[in-house]
């Protein structure tokens, strides 16, 4: 048989359509404005602050925030209580988070976040807020926390076979 | 297109899929929505 | 004609000229098609188990090995084994034309079946526990890489083909004016293919040379960065396939024909310039890229993608409402809904397909691609059931709702068991609409994606998940049974017919029927395809 196909650029659009690709467009727009709106009003936001760093940096950096700052220890962890406002060091590596942190509600910390080996999520809970953890990379994240109570840092990130059991802890008080 | 039937009745030559794409719009409006609002209780800051 | 015309038969239904070699291309694709979604089903279903707390089947290790059979399987080979079968036919087959080069098509069958039997293999071996986005610098052993390069540069071939044939097809004019709708939205899904494929081979070879030791390290956010350009268009590869598979449907199953193709081609247009700008969406939470850079990606031009969604959502139920209203289902504002021929499975997978794609996976879609909420998001179950949404109710199932004209047109059988394909359609569309819902709502109280026990065992803090959340993945698991029920029928359904079907000897043996043009609506079944 043979095809035909008319040729279509021409034709007119017909009213339902022109009406729901305005309306689309519209949506579009908003959606396309409220990202940035959000970013200037809103409260919430993935930091933009990173820096490269050697796993060997990072662990140092780590230890000599455990030394300062060391309170106690948690299931072998140890706890560390740094002063608000400080740096803050959480370091990934299969299949632990090191320290334990203890924040104060209302407090800012600057809390960095690297892996010694593979990548790593870290997955704040039961608060449910999710950052990536990179090696070489240190992502720093400004956070104040706004509740007390006891809150675990799960790994999110598929890490190798023993990832489901890599839970960290902050503690808010 | 031809100009008869639903078309003069209506205005718009497909009306029931004009409805069924109005409540998709609405559903996405809400979900959309519904997450800043939900963000916003969460209790970290940037 | 540069062919002989034995190379050719002459279709009894639609009155196509077949290009055989083409014809068996389509169907060894199919076949290796419809083997993959049983071996990823397979996975599938031992996964969900798995994440149904009260079940938790496999260990660990298993676990983490299933699930990337299962990405692989289905993401991977089934849908781009069924997207070759497809451009094939939207080439060679709708455009009356022999196909380029038989021999290369050849060619890139045998590296994408090598290149999935290695990946197979190496994941069953333990040797490649890095899922499937193998983010460095997890590693996996040299020929797990190599088979998915392989794989790639078999479909890249197939593409290649693709557009080769349209090329000769133009040249000894085997059709006249524009190319059908169906083979437009291929076009663009091809296009898509061609640069999503470059970023894969970007990232694979030197992955690929690392793993073999000749490159010291990857480093990690750039492979994320890259290896996205392959991960998220490859999806849009899927979409526009799956909706100029919604189209053709509607032309098989009622006659219809786009109010204006004028607004299905321009929305096309719209996915091939910026649906690859998405891709920055699966980066808002990671280190490395500026704010500035995550919301510029992921708003300016995602949108006008979201537009192009939008119109087809528009498009695709207006050019079944026009066919049903010419043909004289005009009384209510759903007539023509209610009317729609839903004994045919083509018809409900159809609507199913468009329905759990537009409410569960599309619209989701921007949500969690909002820089912000991506943060209560991010490696949630929630992405893992927007993808479930786009990709398995969305493609899938329209690809298995397009089997049951596709098996008989190719293979010349009719379908085997047609009361089960209805059920079949249902059975896995509800199954799916199901398990895209649950995994949502169990990520809305931050169960991770991947993973293996949410109850933490042997970790050094409990995690109290919120009761809820086990509520979720319990019916998750319920889900995925159905689901997995309904790709079981899928799989004996198209085995059965392709080898031991009644055959097919005349156009009244069609299972389904071809549905002639509606009234007013067009010129011939040809031009609507």
């Amino acid at each position: 048989m043979s095809i035909n196909v008319e040729r279509v650029w021409w034709k007119p659009v017909d009213k339902g359509e022109k009406i729901w690709i305005i309306i689309a467009l519209m949506w579009a727009i908003f959606l396309f404005v409220m990202m940035p709106w959000w970013h200037y009003y809103g409260k919430q936001n993935p930091s933009s602050e990173t820096y490269k760093v050697s796993p060997e940096k990072f662990q140092e950096l780590t230890n000599r925030m455990i030394e300062q700052y060391k309170v106690g220890e948690d299931a072998g962890i140890p706890v560390v209580a740094p002063p608000p406002g400080s740096d803050v060091f959480l370091l990934a590596r299969q299949f632990q988070w090191t320290p334990v942190l203890k924040f104060k509600k209302g407090e800012t910390y600057r809390l960095h976040l690297s892996s010694m080996d593979v990548q790593h999520g870290f997955s704040l809970q039961p608060t449910n807020m999710n950052f990536m953890v990179l090696p070489g990379y240190d992502y720093v994240l400004t956070m104040t926390p706004t509740e007390t109570g006891t809150f675990e840092v799960v790994c999110n990130e598929f890490c190798g076979i023993g990832h489901h059991a890599m839970v960290g802890k902050i503690i808010v008080e | 297109m031809s100009g008869k039937g639903n078309e003069k009745e209506h205005g718009i030559e497909t009306p029931g899929t004009m409805v069924l794409v109005l409540i998709f719009l609405t559903v996405f409006a809400i979900a959309f929505l519904g997450n800043l609002k939900w963000l916003a209780t969460a209790w970290w800051v940037k | 004609m540069s062919a002989s015309n034995e190379a050719f038969r002459t279709c009894d239904v639609t009155g196509f000229r077949v290009h055989r070699p083409a014809e068996w291309l389509i169907r060894v694709n199919a076949v290796a098609a419809v083997v993959c979604v049983l071996i990823g089903g397979i996975y599938g279903l031992l996964v969900a188990l798995t994440r149904w707390p009260a079940v938790h089947l496999l260990d660990a290790a298993w676990y983490y090995r299933a699930l990337s059979g299962h990405g692989l399987n289905m993401l991977i080979f089934w849908i781009i084994f069924f997207e070759v079968a497809g451009l094939y036919f939207g080439s060679a087959v709708v455009l009356n034309s022999r196909i380029a080069a038989p021999k290369v098509g050849w060619l890139a069958f045998i590296l994408m079946v090598a290149g999935a039997l290695l990946v197979n293999v190496s994941i069953l071996r333990g040797k490649a526990d890095v899922l499937m986005t193998s983010y460095p610098p997890l590693k996996a052993e040299p020929m797990y890489y190599l088979g998915v390069i392989l794989f790639a540069v078999g479909a890249l071939l197939a593409v290649i083909l693709f557009f080769a044939t349209l090329v000769v097809a133009k040249r000894e004019k085997t059709y006249q004016g524009s190319v059908p709708l169906f083979t437009f939205g291929l076009t663009a899904a091809a296009i898509i293919a061609i640069f999503t494929l470059a970023h894969g081979a970007a990232i694979y070879v030197p992955t690929f040379l690392w793993s073999i030791g000749l490159l010291p390290g990857i480093d990690p956010a750039i492979y994320r960065t890259v290896w996205w350009g392959l991960g998220h268009p490859s999806q849009q590869i899927n979409v526009a396939a799956m909706i100029s598979i919604w189209y053709l449907i509607g032309t098989l199953t009622v006659g219809s024909k786009p109010v204006n193709e004028k607004v299905c081609r321009g929305a096309f247009l719209l996915y091939i310039l910026f649906i690859n700008l998405a891709s920055a969406h699966h980066l808002l939470v990671d280190p490395g890229v500026s704010s500035t850079w995550k919301v510029w990606n992921t708003s300016y031009a995602m949108y006008l993608a979201v537009v192009a969604s939008m119109i087809h959502a528009y498009t695709v139920p207006a050019a079944i409402e026009l066919a049903q209203r010419r043909k004289g289902y005009n009384k209510s504002l759903f007539e023509w809904l209610r009317k729609a021929p839903w004994g045919n499975p083509a018809v409900a997978g159809m609507a199913l397909s468009v329905f759990v794609f537009g409410f569960l996976g599309g619209l989701t879609g921007p949500i969690l691609g909002t820089e912000q909420v991506n943060i209560i998001a991010h490696n949630t179950y929630r992405i893992t059931g927007h993808f479930h949404g786009t990709v398995v109710g969305g493609t899938t199932l329209a690809f298995m709702a397009l089997s049951y004209y596709i098996v008989p047109l190719i293979f010349r059988r009719q379908i085997a068991f047609p009361k089960l394909a209805n059920l079949q359609v249902w059975l896995f569309g509800l199954g799916v609409a199901g398990l895209s819902a649950t995994m949502m709502l169990a990520g809305s109280y931050g169960v991770p994606r991947r993973h293996w026990d949410i109850a933490f065992s042997g970790a050094p803090f409990g995690v109290e998940v919120n009761p809820a959340a086990y509520m979720w993945l319990a019916l998750m698991g319920i889900s995925a049974i159905i689901a997995a029920i309904g790709g079981a029928l899928y799989c004996l359904i198209a085995v059965v017919t392709v080898f031991f079907g009644k055959r097919m000897d005349s156009p009244k043996d069609l299972t389904y029927p071809v549905s002639a043009p509606a009234p007013d609506a067009g010129t011939g079944i040809a031009p609507s395809l």
